[in-house]
């Protein structure tokens, strides 16, 4: 029963392993929504900015 | 015993099918805004452009603009309702993120009627993009709509 117990022994060991370097990226929003939110309000900000300044460079 | 854990298996499938789907659709739906993002960067960029050129007045320049900042918002809307809705499934709370999804459909097809509104056609891959979470919303996790 020896083999028996090192299978067991080597596939925990395999999981272990695997679990310990799967990254853990499928939870959470992915990155690149927050990202394009971050980069339409910058948009949207900078247009803002161009109509509340206009009127003070002309 | 055997009956029960049975049932347990088919209970975790139906769950996971559930996240699945309401994923399927967020992502869906993020996609689509990127694109429309993209199809109207040049056009604004043009529109601005000529807005700083020629307006001589606030309200010429309120007028070239104001659709542009509106255009932002509702991709902004878009992108705030999907971000929710990952929350809540990370919160293990998935009926109401999928219970966000017909706002998600909704803010949708506003924002790309309003990108053609301002004279951009929509591309077909946004399009495609609407379609998917339109037909996952109406059949497959029957939200009302």
């Amino acid at each position: 029963m020896t083999w028996l117990r090192e299978l067991l022994a080597g596939l925990v060991r395999g999981l272990v392993e695997g679990l310990k370097s799967k990254p853990r990226t499928a939870s959470g929003p992915p990155r690149n929504v927050t990202n394009l939110r971050d980069k339409i309000a910058a948009d949207k900000r900078e247009l803002e900015r161009l109509l509340g300044t206009k009127h003070i460079d002309r | 015993m055997v009956r029960m854990v049975a049932v347990c298996c088919l209970l975790l499938a139906a769950c996971g099918g559930g996240v699945d789907d309401t994923r399927r659709v967020l992502d869906a739906a993020n996609s689509a805004v990127l694109i429309a993002d993209r199809s109207i960067s040049g056009a604004r960029d043009k529109a601005v452009a000529d807005a700083k050129d020629t307006a001589t007045t606030v309200e010429e320049l309120r007028a070239a603009l104001t659709p542009w900042i509106d255009l932002s918002d509702r991709m902004l809307r878009v992108l705030d309702v999907t971000l929710e809705a990952y929350a809540l499934i990370d919160a293990g709370m998935v009926e109401a993120a999928a219970n966000l999804l017909p706002c998600v459909l909704a803010e949708l097809e506003a924002l790309l009627v309003a990108v053609e509104g301002v004279g951009v056609r929509v591309p077909d891959s946004a399009q495609a993009g609407l379609a998917v979470v339109r037909s996952l919303v109406d059949t497959e996790l029957r939200c009302p709509l």
